[in-house]
Order: structure tokens, then C-alpha cells, then sequence
């Protein structure tokens, strides 16, 4: 316990408190998008797929921050976008293209990763490593997080509508094609943001988990929303302080506490 | 079904000036990559206060010449007019009514909310709803014999009751066109005539209704008018009465 508050105390463990906030909270927000989006499967298969991203981004421009996340970036964008194109253009299902684009670039990433010698690290970008985060991953989540709290609650109306019931949306003139691609941008963009904190396969209980609890509690979309956020964070904050003292993995414990949440609010549900 | 008490005259045609028409030319529409045209050189032309049921055998293109009419698949010949200006350019004017399959049921949504989406063409994305819009909605589903399932959620709704939701929304949207996509299908006998006859009501109010519809022995009792397809092409358009003959639908069915 001395540790502990002698650990709080460090401007490290500030950082990784704000860390915890700023992260839970955007992606807790964004989680409820893509629980109404239906897409989580989807961004599961585009979150292991940056893999690659990072490693190619590595491998170009040296070790780095900035390196790997925009290679993430462009990795997320590119798999997302070529599995929809090689369904639209083939029989192929969209889920069946982006199961093995998705895999192909996870091995392939791996490969590299290896390769480059940084099998250590390929353990932090898989589970995160919250404590090694930098001013610069936090001010990339501040940045998400405000992109997507102004872009949703602008557009909030266009969207609900286009989520909804995408005919009516199109039939008013609307660019749903546009639309998805922005919002699956914005999905990707959170996903990167938290990628160091709780790593490539971690990341997508973030963002689901907080959107789909507040399903199981409430009918009202915006609730979704604004309780994500807080749902995302206050497990995030929760986690930063079970995890040092018992010495467990910091994404790995925030990721935990959701599914207990979840199970708890199975049990407590809206029965239809 | 339409409470009558409270009849709302939705735009209804005024009687000192001509109906809305909708003008049909030459309409071609292709989907891509398929061989043939889907829809080749349709001609027709119908007014506000009609019904116009939309009939041919599978693949005749009913389906797609209503997505061309909503704005979801673009022509690639010919023109569709509203009072003689491109439909297109009044996007508003045309209500889209989804089957109970193409939305996203869990989504959580109550009935009141799904109507008041209705009000989103002429708000715009930021403009709040007012006291006028709240009113609209109001009657739009008093029309429609929902007022008391408006703080339920969809999903908790029959089939029935959502299309009238739905139905609900085209009139809070103030459109004169409603269009719908095989709105019978799965409804017994009682819900087919009610439907049918709800229909004919919204229309004779002043509006167009057009649906894509499949039996032969019902058509001229939902509907006024008939557009017969097949493989695309125009076999007739008129009257029910007139054009449900033994030749047409011989050269439409068989």
C-alpha cells in the first residue's frame, strides 16, 4: 500500500490516471456506435490488423510513436476498405473477405515484428502497455476524443437517422456513403488512440463493451452515448487502482471489470 | 382506420387547383454490371388522390422502379416529373416506407421518436422541433391509431402496427408520395383489407400512393390504378378495372 501511494504521487502515474480517463471515456463513448452500427466483429478483425500497420510503419520510419501510429492508421483504413471492396466486387461476404485479409495482415505484421527484432514489444502492442504511453499518445486521444464528441453530437440527427433506417436516409439525399466511411474512419481513429493502452486484441472489449452494458440498461440512444463514456472511464480509473496493488496488467484488468459489469447488467436487463 | 374525427387535410388537393402529378418518361434504369436494362422505356403518368399498384412476375423490376422513385438507384435514361420539375429535386416530397426486414429493429427507438424522424427533411440536422412539428406528430399518429403506443419501442410492436408507424412518419414527413414495398406480404385477410383500405383513405386525402403488390384477384379491390411489368418492360398502366384483363395479364404472367 506504501508503494502504492508513493506511486501515485510520481507524475507517471498522474499521466496514466488522465490516460485511463481520457481513453475510457472516448472509447466508451465511440463503443456505442458500434454497438448500433452492429459492426463490432468487424472492428475485432481491423483492430488485429493494425498489427501490420505498425510493423511496416516500424520498419519505414524507425521506432517511434508517430511510426507506428500512422501506420496503424493506414493499416486500420486500408483492411477495413479493401474487405469492402473485394465484397463488393466478388461473391465473397463482406465477413469472409475481412476474416482473411485481416489474418493474412496479422501474420504478416507478426512476421515483421520478429524479424525486426521486437518481440517485446509485440507483447505490449497486443495487451497494451499503459505505463509506457507518452504526452503524445494522450494529446492523440484528447484529439479522437474531441473529433468524436463534436462529429457526433453535431451530425447526431443525420446519423441516428442513417443508423437506423439507411433507405430513408439515402432516399432524403444524404451521403450515406459518405457517412460510413467517416464514421469507420472515426472508429479506427479510437481504436489507434487506446491501441497502447490496452493493445491490439484488448482494445475491442473497450469498444464494445461499455455501448453494448448500456444497452442491456437503457431504450434511449443518447444515454448510450454519454453512459459509454462514463461507463468506459469510470471502469478505466476503477482498474488503475485494483491493478498496482495486486500487481495485475493494467489493460487487461480494465477489460476484466467490463465483462463483470457486462454479466451483472445481463442479470439486471430490460426484459423485451 | 383512419380516424375521421380528426381528419387532417395533408396537403390535400385543393379543389380550385390541379392535383399533384407525377410524370413518368421514358424511364431506363440499369443496374451495374447486369447485361440488360432492368426497367426499358416506362411511360406513365398519375395524380394525387390515387392509388397505383405496381405489378409483374419476380425480376420484372417493381422493386426497382420504386428504388428509382425513392432516389436509391439513379435512371440512366428518362425522366420522372412532379408538377413538371425533376422528383429528385423535391426529395422531401416522396416518404419511403421500409419493409419490417430493411430496419434495424433493436435499435432503440420508441414509436414516438420513429415518427418524429418524419419531421428531420424540413428541420434540417440542427434546427430544434418546435410546438408546429410537435402538433404534426401528433396527429400524424392520431391519423393512424397509434397516440397510445408512442412511448413503446419498435420491438415491442406487430407487424401491423410498425407499418403504420411507418405510415405514421410519411405523413409527419408532409409528403404527397408514399411508397412501399410489397406492403401486403405476411399480413392475413382482415390485416390485407384493413392495409388496403387505409391506403385508399391516406390517398384520397391528396396524396400518391405506390406499392409493389403481387395478386392478380385482389389488385382492383386496394387499388385504383395498375402498372404491369415484365422483364422490365411496360406491358399496360390504367385503370384496374380496365387493364386487369385475361390478354395483359397473360403477356404479363406467363
Amino acid at each position: 500500500m506504501k508503494d502504492f501511494l508513493q506511486y501515485l504521487a510520481e507524475p507517471i502515474a498522474m499521466r496514466t490516471l488522465w490516460t485511463c480517463v481520457v481513453i475510457g471515456f472516448v472509447d466508451g463513448y465511440v463503443s456505442a456506435l458500434v454497438v448500433l452500427r452492429r459492426s463490432s466483429l468487424q472492428i475485432g478483425a481491423v483492430s488485429c490488423a493494425l498489427l501490420p500497420g505498425i510493423a511496416l510503419g516500424i520498419l519505414l520510419f524507425g521506432l517511434g510513436q508517430w511510426s507506428a501510429l500512422v501506420g496503424a492508421v493506414v493499416a486500420g483504413l486500408l483492411v477495413g476498405l479493401s474487405s469492402l471492396f473485394v465484397a463488393r466486387s466478388s461473391a465473397l461476404h463482406h465477413d469472409a473477405a475481412l476474416s482473411i485479409i485481416h489474418s493474412a495482415a496479422f501474420a504478416l505484421g507478426y512476421m515483421i515484428l520478429v524479424r525486426l527484432g521486437l518481440q517485446q514489444k509485440v507483447d505490449d502492442w497486443l495487451f497494451g502497455n499503459i505505463m509506457s504511453m507518452s504526452f503524445a499518445d494522450l494529446c492523440v486521444a484528447y484529439g479522437v476524443g474531441v473529433v468524436a464528441l463534436l462529429g457526433l453530437t453535431i451530425f447526431k440527427r443525420p446519423l441516428l437517422l442513417w443508423l437506423f433506417d439507411a433507405r430513408m436516409a439515402a432516399s432524403l439525399g444524404l451521403p450515406t456513403r459518405s457517412i460510413s466511411y467517416a464514421v469507420y474512419a472515426l472508429i479506427v481513429l479510437a481504436l489507434v488512440s487506446s491501441l497502447q493502452a490496452v493493445g491490439a486484441l484488448l482494445t475491442l472489449g473497450l469498444l464494445v463493451a461499455p455501448g453494448g452494458i448500456m444497452r442491456l440498461l437503457t431504450n434511449r440512444a443518447s444515454t448510450m452515448f454519454w453512459g459509454g463514456g462514463c461507463l468506459g472511464a469510470g471502469c478505466s480509473v476503477l482498474a488503475f487502482f485494483v491493478s498496482y496493488p495486486l500487481n495485475l496488467h493494467l489493460g487487461a484488468t480494465i477489460i476484466l471489470l467490463l465483462g463483470a459489469i457486462f454479466c451483472v447488467a445481463w442479470l439486471l436487463r430490460k426484459k423485451e | 382506420m383512419v380516424n375521421n374525427k380528426d381528419h387532417i387535410c395533408w396537403g390535400a388537393a385543393n379543389p380550385n387547383h390541379l392535383p399533384h402529378e407525377l410524370r413518368v418518361r421514358g424511364l431506363c434504369a440499369t443496374y451495374p454490371r447486369a447485361a440488360q436494362p432492368t426497367l426499358a422505356k416506362l411511360n406513365f403518368s398519375i395524380h394525387c388522390g390515387h392509388t397505383l399498384a405496381v405489378m409483374g412476375p419476380n425480376g420484372a423490376g417493381k422493386s426497382t422502379l420504386l428504388n428509382v422513385l425513392a432516389g436509391l438507384m439513379s435512371s440512366t435514361n428518362g425522366k420522372v416529373l412532379w408538377d413538371g420539375k425533376a422528383l429528385h429535386q423535391t426529395r422531401r416530397e416522396v416518404a419511403w416506407l421500409p419493409q419490417r426486414n430493411q430496419v434495424d429493429l433493436s435499435f432503440p427507438i420508441t414509436v414516438r421518436e420513429l415518427v418524429e424522424m418524419g419531421r428531420y427533411p424540413a428541420l434540417g440536422p440542427w434546427r430544434a422541433a418546435g410546438e408546429h412539428d410537435a402538433t404534426i406528430v401528433d396527429k400524424a399518429m392520431r391519423t393512424l391509431s397509434i397516440a397510445d403506443l408512442q412511448q413503446r419501442q419498435i420491438l415491442e410492436l406487430s407487424g401491423g402496427q410498425l407499418q403504420r408507424v411507418f405510415l405514421a412518419r410519411a405523413l409527419a414527413q408532409e409528403a404527397h408520395i408514399l411508397l412501399l414495398d410489397e406492403p401486403f406480404t405476411g399480413l392475413d385477410a382482415p390485416g390485407a383489407n384493413a392495409l388496403g383500405k387505409l391506403l385508399g383513405e391516406l390517398a384520397h386525402e391528396g396524396r400518391l400512393v405506390i406499392a409493389s403488390y403481387h395478386d392478380v384477384d385482389h389488385a382492383a379491390c386496394y387499388f385504383d390504378y395498375a402498372l404491369l411489368l415484365r422483364e422490365g418492360k411496360q406491358i399496360d398502366f390504367g385503370p384496374c378495372t380496365q387493364i386487369l384483363t385475361r390478354n395483359n395479364l397473360q403477356s404479363t404472367y406467363s
